[in-house]
């Protein structure tokens, strides 16, 4: 409850933040909004543009024109959106460090504020890939309407370890380098560019074991087959990473006041 | 009533081997800090509605550190503070500015900071610029700015919307005198209307301007808790001696605190103040001769010695002081022993009120670096207007005034 207070106390801090922390990014361009949504875009046409044409590569299992773009745009939507929160949710302490040091708002503030945003761009991103695919003629059904919901699963598992990195990273600051040379390697032992299936048997099971792998299968699942997601992998995440939150705040409870002397 | 309750806060710092093991302390107390600090220790004060606070206290006495946990930005190692909801604080010069946003983005934003809505904000966004009186630059990118806008901006915010308790770390000093005036017309009016106030200063002037009371800290502890201008002496003692030992505090028979320090190598025997006819006195006439006589004994050898002086008002304030350092009369080689007669000679052109005399036995133009005896109060005098056509302000001027017909 006194959470609850203290959001809508700071409610309009939030709101102003996000926005500003939207155009903060790419503040300087005169089109800046454009550029957030640049990236993931220009990879989808890059990816598929080199490996549909120029490689000749197929989707197995989606025999129909565009589906490697739309398999792209599924792994990228989920993979943009959880590599955003973790960066940034990471660091929310330390760029949060001026205003802490001056105002008595709660840091959970701070991570509310980050969250959302990544949250409104991904949305953002979403609706403009949907666009597109209706504009290229594709239409995959209804399956589209499970993503809230893996958002949802996503944004969840993304925060609890964006922020218990987040935590360590105050105490060591390396942790944040290595998180940051970490994630394209993670990004590129994710089935995301590539289908699973084109992996060797064997080593398929190791895939498995990559959480990510879930979530942008599920995604992939609903953006490029029209088939509703394997849901059992995905509530034991959803679980798990409602447990992770748990124990952050626990851990954040005993270091919090470490927290602001150590900024 | 009071609007806000320190009760036993103290604040430890502790250092350990590597941040690792501090992480391994608060999550099982496997590792041992190596080094802790206490920077505040059971400090315990509230604040009374409309009521001033100043801190004070040497580098590192914990003064920031206070006034953080007061704000709220930093929690007490043990403790408890009790604030109003409504609080606004200027505790690192630039308020967390982000200096690409404009002064006004930046405005909007320190405000939602303080848990302000959009619509409040927008309200009053006019009058903060008003009040900053930076014109156009507030729609300019923060970074263009100099310090003492910064600051302009800053102080206009946090005093928009009248806060139960204002917490001011420093910013006072900056800026130029034009604002200062402005930002302490104000503080007291924000006073008035029952906001309490505590801040931090280094400056002594402002603190006897504006404060009731005054928080002297040393070593993370209150040690004195007070009016103004007696703790403020105290602490001017304590600044030119090694601890707070050497200082000492007498009430004098008018009631009035006379605070001693120093290390006694040279002190007063004596110290008088007399009329022009060389007798004791106690009342002047604005513009009458006034004679400060002391008397001075050495305990040991002295290789410089400068006698100073200083006449304050009621409220603290320096009227007037000197040394023979600036006069270029300092004792050379002074024996053990030796014994010397001083008379300053002055005209009381102060205006009406009573006057306290501060005197020091120093080696150099400052206290600092030795403090043979200094006395605060050594002697008291007041000036009353017989002469003169009536006039206001602490110090009397001869006024030439013409006026023509034109």
């Amino acid at each position: 409850m006194a959470f609850l207070a203290t959001l809508l106390r700071y409610r309009y801090f939030a709101l102003l933040s996000i926005l500003q922390e939207i155009r903060g990014d790419y503040q300087r361009g005169r089109i800046g909004f454009f550029w957030v949504f640049m990236n993931p875009l220009l990879q989808v046409l890059i990816y598929s543009v080199i490996l549909t044409n120029v490689l000749q590569a197929r989707l197995p299992g989606a025999d129909y024109p565009y589906s490697y773009s739309m398999y792209l745009m599924g792994g990228i939507l989920a993979w943009s959106l959880f590599d955003g929160i973790v960066r940034e949710t990471m660091d929310v302490f330390i760029r949060g460090r001026a205003i802490i040091h001056n105002s008595s708002i709660p840091l959970s503030v701070f991570l509310l504020v980050t969250v959302a945003k990544n949250i409104a761009l991904n949305v953002i991103l979403l609706l403009i890939m949907l666009g597109f695919s209706l504009a290229l003629g594709v239409w995959q059904g209804l399956s589209f309407l499970a993503l809230p919901l893996l958002m949802g699963a996503l944004v969840a598992f993304s925060t609890a370890i964006g922020l218990l990195l987040g935590l360590f990273n105050v105490f060591y600051r390396d942790v944040s380098s290595a998180v940051r040379a970490g994630l394209p390697l993670m990004f590129w032992v994710t089935p995301i560019v590539y289908p699973l299936s084109i992996v060797d048997e064997r080593v398929q099971g190791l895939f498995s074991l990559n959480p990510i792998t879930h979530f942008t299968s599920a995604y992939q699942a609903a953006l490029a087959f029209g088939t509703l997601p394997d849901s059992r992998p995905l509530l034991i995440l959803l679980i798990a990473s409602l447990l992770l939150l748990a124990l952050n705040l626990l851990l954040y409870r005993r270091m919090r006041s470490d927290l602001v002397d150590l900024l | 009533m009071s609007v806000l309750t320190a009760a036993h806060v103290s604040k430890v710092y502790q250092r350990f081997q590597t941040e690792l093991h501090r992480m391994a302390h608060r999550l099982g107390g496997v590792s041992a800090p190596v080094e802790t600090f206490h920077a505040l220790s059971d400090v315990s004060f509230r604040v009374g509605a409309g009521e001033c606070i100043g801190l004070i206290g040497r580098n590192g006495a914990g003064k920031s550190t206070l006034l953080k946990i007061c704000a709220g930005v930093m929690a007490p190692s043990s403790g408890a503070v009790e604030r109003p909801e409504r609080t606004a604080a200027i505790l690192e010069l630039g308020l967390g500015f982000d200096f690409d946003l404009t002064g006004r983005e930046n405005v909007m934003r320190a405000a939602a900071m303080m848990g302000l809505q959009h619509q409040q904000i927008a309200d009053r966004v006019d009058a903060i610029r008003d009040f900053t009186e930076i014109g156009e630059a507030f729609d300019r990118p923060m970074r263009t700015y100099s310090t003492g806008m910064k600051m302009r901006v800053a102080f206009s915010v946090v005093t928009a919307w009248q806060p139960d308790v204002l917490f001011i770390d420093e910013a006072l000093s900056v800026g130029d005198a034009y604002f200062q005036h402005k930002s302490f017309d104000r503080l007291l009016s924000l006073k008035a209307q029952g906001c309490g106030l505590i801040f931090v200063s280094h400056d002594l002037n402002a603190i006897k301007t504006l404060s009731d009371r005054v928080l002297l800290l040393d070593q993370g502890r209150i040690i004195q808790d007070g009016p103004p201008e007696q703790v403020c002496d105290f602490y001017n003692a304590l600044i030119g001696s090694e601890g707070a030992d050497a200082v000492e505090v007498r009430q004098g028979d008018d009631g009035r605190a006379r605070t001693q320090s120093g290390t006694l190598e040279a002190q007063f025997t004596e110290v008088s103040i007399r009329n022009g006819d060389g007798q004791p006195a106690q009342t002047f006439a604005v513009g009458e001769r006034l004679v400060l006589q002391a008397r001075i004994e050495l305990a040991s050898d002295i290789d410089s010695l400068v006698v100073g002086f200083s006449i304050r008002d009621r409220l603290g304030r320096v009227v007037f002081g000197t040394n023979t350092w600036h006069t270029d009369q300092a004792i050379v080689n002074a024996k053990a022993l030796q014994s010397y007669e001083i008379a300053i000679h002055l005209a009381a052109n102060f205006g009406v009120g009573d006057y306290s005399v501060q005197v020091a036995l120093v080696d150099r133009d400052t206290h600092l670096t030795a403090n043979y005896q200094w006395i605060d109060g050594a002697a008291l005098f007041s000036v009353t207007n017989l002469r003169q056509p009536y006039f206001e302000g602490v110090s009397w001027q001869e006024p030439r005034i013409e006026i023509r017909e034109s």
